[in-house]
């Protein structure tokens, strides 16, 4: 029994005189202790999809349609979509907490560390201040913060750019959630310390036994924290499967030419290539596959008229494309 | 090409301008009546001879509309100009060069804060005599901070900016940085501020013609003819509501013009 | 080096004065570049890697006289940048140019793209008229913009069109210096190929040298010949930028690039503690000694001279055994 089971999510944001159909039916599921990677570039969906999970858009602009099912911690199931504010909001921190990528927009600059820590303990679980404090500075210490009592009584503003992630999420974590939705976490961050942070999530990973959802834009960052990753395109998942393999081997164009732009360490004299064209403006979507504009393999009479459905190639790796098998024997 | 306007707005708002101008001037041609001629029938309706009415002296308000408009857009407009030629070299230099320049700049600008308007019309009229020239001056004076504050926080904010970092790496001189990014950037606030300039010396000179400074009567002056309407606001309203209409209107003018320049 | 260097950094320093106080009193300095030197060839692109704090920002700034440095010279075919007067500078920013990191702030808003791409012919007053006009038109296709983004506004226009702008005004006089300060790092990822590239061949096409300055290491090995490492001011390594990559002999270095994460899961993590020292209050002797891994109580004593420790490639450390 999955932790999320997610069915044919459907996000559309109604902005003003327009609609724009952001995630468009998508489907997937986080297992207890397992840590999903969700990539894809700016307005692939993939912050929606984390956010929608929290049921975090206000109804009046966005319609969300599908099912979110949840095992809470309680031993109940719960669907996010459709589910009252109320019960929402008990959700939230406890079963499901969620990090994002400028800490200061979490954080309250007016009132110090401790203080904001103490409130988010006691929000999810009543106890004495004394005994939050306490556990406010376990929970710091434990996540690798130096002179965590200084910490505490410091502001927001104080603090460098990875102790306040390390802040978040600290607070992310006081109600011991079962699942942890990171959403560009470490970009902010230089890559010394993002090192850091990465290092301390799989720690925390292993020892918690917390699911984590990996929301980013970076590859190489994902294959190190997470098992199994979805590629999103313009609102849908057009790759699913098992890392490191889906980027050592990617059988979708799409992930192809995403591995094939992007410049890799010691990667020798190969010649980057920039992927062709845009990203589709999703008011106006191409016909047929949505990525056949810019795709290398694209077949007139098939990938422009067609949308292709998620086929399955391998045990546990799905792939959104007509010619997959065609693509996959031409490297073999 | 610089565009005068760039919307409709914009163009509405020369139709309205241009058109009080051309009326005002014209006012000799237009008004039925004397704007000082009394005559008995005091504070009557609007009808077909007195087309709005008449005031507390019998004058015909129409007429006095049109004939006041001189006097209040030449103040309105004179004051708002020296308010700009004042302030905004000053705000400018203020802002772009900082430093001493600026230092030396704010403490001025701070003193004439400080002055009271009123109090310095008054001082002024006494000594100088209330002539429309001297209400003009006083009133610059009194608005030419405002300007130079405005133009000294945008050229400050401005000359921070990357692109004028990158005008410098390709290396511009202070001229070329004034004239291609910062005036560009602030032409749009201090034309709007000159619409609210003209409204604010309009009123101000009424407060000042009712002290005694100012046009005096019976020259008639939209501010004065609103504030001697306030009086008689329940019997005859359109004393006071013809001449602040047309102040209103006039500064929607201004105001359309100055957001939809170019 | 065969052929004479374009440019030659030696000894640059730049120091930062906090003042508090009513009167102004010199509470401390920000040592921002601590005695830093390099040449870079014509035709060469060296790349300048470090993370926030490390000063690089500011290198490229100094090098170009757009921030005063406090001590060094600059020697720019020979001659030192930092003694130039204004009219001389002038000239002098007809052969070096630079590109910024933020494509939003650096074009003026109430700009053409047209005006924007020729305001340093006008301000160094290389065309006028249809000339200037068609020279604009020929740059704009350089960098992939059709004739009909001159009249465009940059609001119109996306992070990568922008971006295309500003190289596009960046080589309108021709420069034989580009300093790159983090040009792909605002970018969306596919977008940054796309500049990553149009960068390399306007390099190969036209012969610039550049200082590429990044805090991405996979892109910066992709575009530099060389690779110089800095910290807090300081630097640390230079060298090839594969050898440096594939093998660095900097500790700093080599925790930079295991940092660096990478899809085939690899290399060796080495996490470094701590974080980077506040640049008010340097360590003593070698600054990176408070998080290296390999510190001994010697790298406080002095600080660590630039060794070369292969042909053409230098460190500053003590220790010959590590990494």
């Amino acid at each position: 029994m999955p932790l999320i089971a997610v069915r044919d999510l459907d996000v559309v944001f109604h902005t003003g005189a327009s609609s724009v159909n952001s995630v468009r039916g998508i489907s997937f599921t986080i297992g207890k202790s397992e840590v999903l990677a969700l990539v894809g570039e700016s307005g692939s969906g993939k912050s929606t999809t984390g956010l929608t999970l929290l049921g975090l858009h206000p109804p009046a602009k966005a319609s969300v349609k599908g099912a979110i099912r949840i095992r809470c911690k309680d031993g109940s199931d719960l669907d996010v979509i459709g589910a009252s504010e109320r019960r929402m909001r008990r959700l939230r921190g406890n079963d499901i907490a969620m990090i994002f990528q400028e800490p200061m927009s979490s954080l309250n600059p007016v009132h110090r560390i401790g203080y904001q820590i103490v409130e988010a303990l006691r929000t999810h679980r009543s106890m004495p201040r004394s005994k939050a404090w306490a556990r406010a500075l376990e929970l710091l210490t434990w996540l690798g913060v130096p002179s965590p009592e200084k910490c505490l009584v410091s502001h927001p503003h104080q603090l460098s750019g990875g102790m306040r992630q390390r802040v978040m999420i600290a607070m992310a974590l006081s109600g011991e959630p079962a699942l942890l939705i990171a959403d560009e976490p470490t970009t902010a961050l230089d890559v010394t310390i993002q090192a850091q942070i990465v290092d301390m999530l799989k720690a925390l990973q292993r020892q918690t036994h917390m699911a984590m959802l990996f929301v980013s834009h970076d590859l190489g960052l994902v294959s190190q924290v997470a098992s199994r990753v979805l590629v999103m395109y313009a609102g849908q998942i057009v790759e699913e499967g098992p890392l490191p393999d889906v980027f050592v081997r990617p059988r979708m164009p799409y992930t192809r030419a995403l591995m094939r732009s992007r410049a890799e360490l010691g990667a020798g004299r190969r010649k980057i290539q920039p992927i062709p064209g845009n990203v589709p403006n999703l008011a106006r979507l191409p016909s047929g596959c949505t990525f056949h504009p810019r795709c290398p393999h694209s077949v007139s009479g098939l990938c422009d008229t067609d949308p292709p459905v998620l086929e399955r190639a391998d045990e546990g790796w799905f792939v959104r494309c007509h010619r997959w098998r065609e693509i996959d024997a031409g490297e073999a | 090409m610089k565009k005068l306007y760039s919307t409709p707005q914009g163009l509405a708002g020369w139709a309205i301008v241009l058109f009080i101008f051309l009326v005002v001037a014209c006012a000799p041609l237009l008004a039925p009546f004397d704007p000082t001629q009394s005559s008995v029938f005091f504070l009557g309706p609007p009808d077909s001879t007195y087309w709005l009415g008449t005031d507390d002296l019998g004058r015909d308000t129409f007429s006095r509309l049109l004939y006041g408009g001189r006097s209040s857009l030449v103040v309105g407009v004179g004051a708002s100009v020296i308010a700009l030629l004042l302030g905004l070299p000053i705000g400018l230099a203020a802002g772009y060069m900082g430093g001493h320049a600026d230092l030396i700049a704010r403490q001025i600008i701070d003193l004439f804060v400080a002055l009271p308007g009123l109090v310095l019309g008054l001082i002024i009229a006494a000594v100088m005599g209330p002539t429309l020239l001297n209400l003009m001056l006083v009133l610059g004076l009194v608005n030419w901070p405002r300007v130079a504050r405005l133009a000294r926080g945008q050229a400050f904010a401005i000359r921070e900016s990357v692109f004028v970092e990158a005008a410098h790496a390709a290396g511009a001189g202070t001229a070329w940085i004034i004239y291609a990014h910062i005036w560009p950037n602030l032409r749009r606030i201090i034309a709007a501020q000159f619409a609210l300039t003209v409204a604010y010396s309009i009123f101000t000179s009424a407060s000042l013609s009712f002290l005694g400074l100012g046009i005096p009567p019976p020259t008639p002056d939209w501010g004065a003819m609103v504030r001697i309407g306030f009086d008689y606001l329940a019997i005859n309203p359109m004393m006071s509501l013809a001449p602040s209409a047309a102040v209103a209107l006039t500064v929607f003018g201004f105001y359309l013009i100055g957001t939809n320049i170019e | 080096m065969t052929t004479s260097p374009l440019l030659q950094v030696q000894h640059l320093r730049k120091y930062f004065y906090i003042t508090k106080g009513l009167f102004s009193r010199v509470a401390g300095q920000v040592h921002a570049i601590e005695d830093v030197s390099f040449d870079i060839a014509p035709r060469e692109v060296l790349g300048l890697a470090g993370e926030s704090g490390s000063g690089k920002t500011t290198i490229g700034r100094a090098v170009l006289r757009l921030v005063e440095a406090t001590s060094g010279q600059v020697l720019f075919d020979g001659k030192n940048v930092l003694d130039f007067d204004a009219r001389t500078l002038r000239d002098f920013r007809r052969s070096a140019q630079i590109i910024f990191q933020d494509p939003y702030a650096s074009i003026d808003p109430t700009m053409t793209v047209a005006d924007v791409v020729a305001e340093p012919l006008r301000v160094q007053s290389l065309a006028r008229g249809s000339e200037l006009v068609d020279r604009v038109e020929k740059l704009l296709a350089d960098v992939s913009l059709s004739a009909d983004f001159m009249r465009r506004r940059p609001a119109e226009l996306s992070g990568g069109q922008r971006q295309r702008v500003v190289i596009a005004r960046a080589l309108a006089v021709e420069p034989r210096f580009i300093v790159a300060d983090e040009p792909v790092s605002a970018l969306d990822v596919s977008i940054q190929a796309q500049i990553i590239r149009l960068l390399e061949d306007l390099e190969e096409q036209r012969g610039f040298s550049m200082l590429f300055i990044s805090h991405d290491l996979a892109i910066m090995e992709y575009l530099s010949d060389r690779i110089a490492v800095v910290y807090l001011g300081r630097l640390m390594e230079i060298g090839p930028s594969t050898q440096v990559v594939s093998r660095p002999r900097h500790p700093y270095t080599e925790a930079l690039i295991s940092a660096v994460p990478d899809t085939t899961n690899e290399r060796k993590r080495i996490i470094l503690k701590g974080e980077v020292p506040s640049p008010v209050a340097p360590p003593s002797g070698c600054v990176f000694r408070t998080r290296c891994p390999y510190a001994l109580p010697a790298c406080s004593q002095e600080v660590p001279a630039m060794r070369e420790v292969l042909p053409g490639h230098w460190k500053a450390c003590l220790r010959d055994d590590v990494p």
